[in-house]
């Protein structure tokens, strides 16, 4: 697989990764899922700093550290620290924590907030979320589950559904997938398009799209991958979320005519938006998506920080 | 009548000209000038064969550092700027056109964590055919120039 290209690098968005650069990702982390033990990381001391509510995406986290043998510190409430009691500048935090750690985790409700910590600390960041900004450990995990279902990332078309406007996930991960010349069919409410911003660079990398309101047969016979998202109940009263529930519901009839290597896949956790009938379905790919959650963790742990020599 | 008559020559120091229109008070706003005793003339809304209409501004004993002329090459790209020296042109050049500008402006976006933190603030440029556009190097949001106009941070 040839040299890391990730060692000592931070992980804080999707803009800054190559081409290479995600494969090696992908590729290492369905080799690490293969190993039953992997004590890669043993010595290590890494910290994990929420600042904001999360428990899927800290225990998988948690559980990438534990597995790799690495020792772990941090918070997952800012309400208990410095920061939060005494009204120390997150800059001011990271320089201390950088002293301690090996690698710094990072979820915070300020967008930006994971690059301004890459910036203040020498050791490796990793952004477990920003505001609306990035996730991208959600991105990886997500490129994994495609190549693992699809044996590549390449020309791919993809279908995603939903709040495409507000969808960090979305946004990331077509940024990504821009990469690899794939074709994409965007379907949402009118209010909540994929930005034009995000059309422009898809395009510019010479992408097809296309823009559609409503979920129909006619189209899911040509994807590859159908990436359904929740919309995000904060945002709507309960009408509209109802009406956006029900018209953008993925239900098995919708998957007539889908082709044999179709998956879907969701982010999680899920409202109405999948009906339960699909999760029987050989398409449904989420459970095993979020599995893999824990294994693109470990995988870029062990990227960002084993030597180079050792993989 | 020549628009240059209108406004009276100057020994030493800078004209920008071919400023378009309604844009050489943002320009000096923007120069910080307003706030030193430099001397300066403007003159707005002046003929112009070239323009139809066209702002200028000569700044006395002043030349423009290199945060200004990045100033210029964002949101008057056209705008010519002539070095005086002995009230003869010595160079004729333009604005500068940043790759990226830091410090000048604060981030529109209210949740971007420059907006908390005692940090510089820095913008990616990206020009092209449809217009100019300034992205936070933190929250990664993109802002129009008549978004960032308005969101000075002096």
């Amino acid at each position: 697989m040839g040299c890391n290209p990730l060692y000592q690098q931070s992980v804080i968005s999707m803009a800054d990764f190559s081409k290479e650069q995600l494969m090696y990702v992908v590729l290492r982390t369905l080799k690490l899922k293969t190993q039953a033990s992997k004590p890669l990381l043993t010595g290590q001391l890494i910290a994990s700093c929420f600042f904001e509510a999360s428990t899927r995406t800290r225990l998988s986290f948690e559980a990438a550290i534990l597995s790799l043998n690495a020792q772990l510190i941090g918070f997952d409430d800012s309400k208990t620290t410095s920061l939060g009691q005494k009204g120390e500048t997150l800059a001011d935090s990271c320089r201390v924590i950088g002293q301690y750690a090996d690698a710094l985790i990072i979820r915070h409700p300020c967008e930006g907030a994971a690059r301004l910590a890459s910036e203040c600390t020498q050791i490796p960041v990793i952004n477990a979320g920003d505001g609306a900004n990035q996730h991208p450990t959600q991105t990886f995990l997500d490129l994994v589950s495609i190549f693992e279902t699809q044996q590549r990332l390449d020309d791919l078309n993809i279908a995603l559904v939903g709040d495409l406007k507000y969808g960090r996930t979305v946004h990331s991960l077509v940024q990504a997938l821009s990469l690899f010349g794939c074709s994409f069919y965007f379907v949402s409410p009118k209010d909540l398009m994929i930005p034009d911003a995000i059309l422009q660079e898809i395009t510019q990398r010479g992408c097809c799209y296309t823009c559609d309101e409503k979920l129909s047969p006619e189209w899911t016979g040509s994807l590859d991958i159908l990436y359904m998202t929740r919309f995000q109940a904060e945002r709507f009263d309960a009408t509209e979320l109802s009406y956006l529930e029900n018209n953008f519901r993925l239900s098995p009839e919708l998957l007539m005519g889908a082709k044999a290597n179709l998956k879907i896949l969701h982010p999680l956790p899920r409202r109405e938006e999948i009906d339960l009938s699909v999760d029987a379905t050989p398409y449904a790919y989420y459970f095993q998506q979020a599995q893999n959650g824990m294994y693109t963790r470990q995988a870029l742990l062990c990227s960002i920080l084993s030597e180079p020599e050792l993989y | 009548m020549q628009a240059q008559r209108h406004i009276e020559a100057i020994e030493k120091g800078c004209v920008i000209d071919h400023i378009p229109a309604n844009t050489g008070l943002t320009l000096l706003n923007l120069f910080q000038l307003g706030r030193t005793q430099t001397s300066m003339m403007i003159g707005l809304n002046l003929p112009s064969t070239r323009m139809g209409q066209k702002d200028l501004i000569k700044i006395n004993g002043w030349q423009l550092d290199l945060l200004q002329r990045q100033i210029l090459g964002l949101f008057a790209p056209e705008a010519t700027l002539n070095v005086i020296e002995n009230f003869q042109v010595q160079e004729k050049t333009h604005g500068v056109c940043p790759v990226m500008i830091e410090t000048v402006f604060q981030c529109p976006n209210k949740n971007c964590i420059t907006r908390i933190e005692p940090v510089k603030t820095r913008f990616l440029v990206n020009t092209n055919p449809t217009g100019t556009t300034l992205k936070c190097a933190y929250c990664e949001k993109t802002f129009g120039q008549s978004v960032m106009k308005n969101n000075l941070l002096y």
